[in-house]
């Protein structure tokens, strides 16, 4: 998935982010030697990605502890490279192809072992070292349980590519532009992709009781995440 | 434009008028000039803005203005998306507590710091009951037993090996009775079998290092069985008897002894024979 270089002339209307003027700030400190005020600067993009990161690499692996050890190795790897990171470029967009290709990498890893080990149940020490900030009731909880459960069955049916699309474009909330450049592919393609991991999802799901026990179809306020 | 309902269904009268009929028929022309409704493809791509790569044709855009049922189908469709990235949210969120991204902040940061060089890498613990580990990088005094052991035994080997392959005495009494017969074994066969007397040097000449006695060639004419008779004929017993003495006394080779001692004596076979 490197065909397509992340330039931001190809993102005219997408203001710079800071992320990547830290990162040519990072840049230039790693050039000049000052590799202890480079971490420095570089802990404040991980600060601003490290949400996004854990969510996106949750998206693929389910699992709390590959998602950390990616995540991990995603921002050490992006502080390595960072030299021959070209500051006309996205960072935010180039980061997230680093993880994306490490989050493939670990899946057709974790797919070579299951081959021949007994798949192991994921790990839930990390999903039970705290409640979740809103206590709903046994009953919800239970129902938004079951809903998860079928959601991650229906993605992991996807390939990898609609599985890609469907994370960063719907889940994520990035452009088919944006997605376009994260996966080297043309945006028609992209777009192709996004529709049939729709229509597939739409299949694997039913659609009466997505809606039906849709909270947020009561009260009829937008979901959408910037 | 009304919704169309496919679910009712006329019930024409038997006593409606002509005109009747015929506006009716005018009503089901104008039904059937209405566009169809959209499909659940085309329902799916304004959702989810894409058409499977083809631009979104307009017509289906104006379809949908239109179009209640097209309208909610399309809202429907929107709002499953919606939930779909809701629950995967919520699923990141209900694992991933402001507790754990911490953590995991905490941990990047300091393999950042270790990889920069301002941070330690974590202490190699010792084993526990290791307290005061000794250096194993020189051999200690003690040490010296075992090796010493080891080498004596390997020489020992190594010697043993070359002496069974290269057997000096037996190299020497094969030379020593090449050097007073001076002939081949070949030719020494009629003279063994001349011999008269238990004693008779011969026969002697007849064995090999193993005890093995050689027997002398069989008639030219005989083709059969060799029988108890027919043996006779070929070695007397009086030959026979001699190099058993012979077999029994002579030289033996020391590596062989215990085998010799496993396998059935000579003089035994020659009790059976008889």
């Amino acid at each position: 998935m490197t065909r397509t270089p992340i330039s931001a002339t190809n993102l005219v209307a997408r203001p710079v982010a800071i992320e990547t003027v830290l990162a040519g700030e990072v840049k230039q400190l790693l050039a000049a030697g000052q590799r202890a005020r480079a971490a420095e600067r570089f802990g404040e993009i991980v600060d601003r990605q490290q949400r996004r990161a854990a969510r996106i690499a949750y998206h693929y692996l389910r699992d709390p502890a590959e998602v950390d050890e990616v995540v991990q190795d995603a921002f050490l790897k992006a502080f390595l490279h960072l030299p021959s990171f070209r500051e006309d470029l996205f960072f935010e967009l180039w980061f997230t192809r680093i993880l994306v290709n490490a989050c493939l990498d670990r899946l057709k890893a974790r797919n070579r072992r299951t081959r021949w080990l007994v798949q192991q149940e994921p790990h839930k020490d990390m999903a039970d070292t705290g409640p979740a900030s809103h206590e709903p009731s046994p009953e919800t909880r239970l129902l938004a349980k079951e809903r998860r459960a079928q959601l991650e069955v229906a993605v992991d049916r996807l390939s990898t590519r609609q599985r890609t699309a469907v994370i960063l474009s719907h889940f994520e909330g990035r452009t088919t532009r944006e997605v376009s450049l994260v996966m080297g592919l043309n945006e028609s393609t992209v777009r192709v992709h996004l529709f049939r991991a729709v229509r597939k999802l739409r299949g694997s799901l039913n659609r009466d009781e997505w809606l039906g026990r849709t909270p947020l179809n009561r009260d009829g306020r937008s979901r959408r995440r910037a | 434009m009304a919704e169309r309902d496919d679910t009712t269904a006329a019930v024409r009268s038997p006593r409606e008028s002509r005109l009747v009929s015929c506006m009716r028929s005018l009503g089901r022309f104008a039904w059937s000039t209405e566009p169809a409704h959209l499909s659940d493809d085309q329902v799916l791509a304004l959702a989810t803005d894409s058409a499977d790569g083809r631009p979104i044709d307009p017509t289906v855009i104006q379809h949908l203005t239109s179009c209640r049922r097209c309208h909610r189908r399309s809202r429907d469709a929107t709002d499953q998306l919606l939930a779909l990235a809701e629950a995967a949210t919520a699923s990141f969120d209900d694992t991933f507590t402001l507790d754990v991204l911490h953590a995991q902040r905490t941990r990047i940061g300091r393999r950042l710091n270790i990889l920069v060089g301002t941070a330690a890498p974590g202490r190699l613990l010792d084993f526990p009951f290791a307290r005061n580990p000794r250096p194993r990088t020189h051999m200690s005094s003690g040490g010296w037993t075992p090796a010493a052991v080891v080498g004596a035994l390997l020489l020992g080997l190594a010697v043993g090996q070359l002496v069974h392959l290269h057997p000096l005495d037996a190299g020497a009494s094969a030379t020593t009775t090449r050097a007073v017969d001076g002939r081949n074994p070949a030719q020494r066969a009629p003279d063994s079998r001349a011999a008269s007397g238990p004693s008779s040097l011969g026969a002697a000449l007849d064995m090999d290092m193993t005890g093995t006695i050689e027997l002398p060639p069989l008639p030219g004419d005989y083709t059969g069985p060799l029988t108890l008779d027919a043996f006779a004929q070929v070695m007397p017993d009086e030959v026979f008897l001699g190099s058993l003495d012979v077999a029994l006394t002579g030289a033996q080779v020391s590596e062989l002894a215990s085998i010799d001692a496993l396998t059935p004596r000579v003089r035994d076979l020659a009790i059976n024979i008889r």
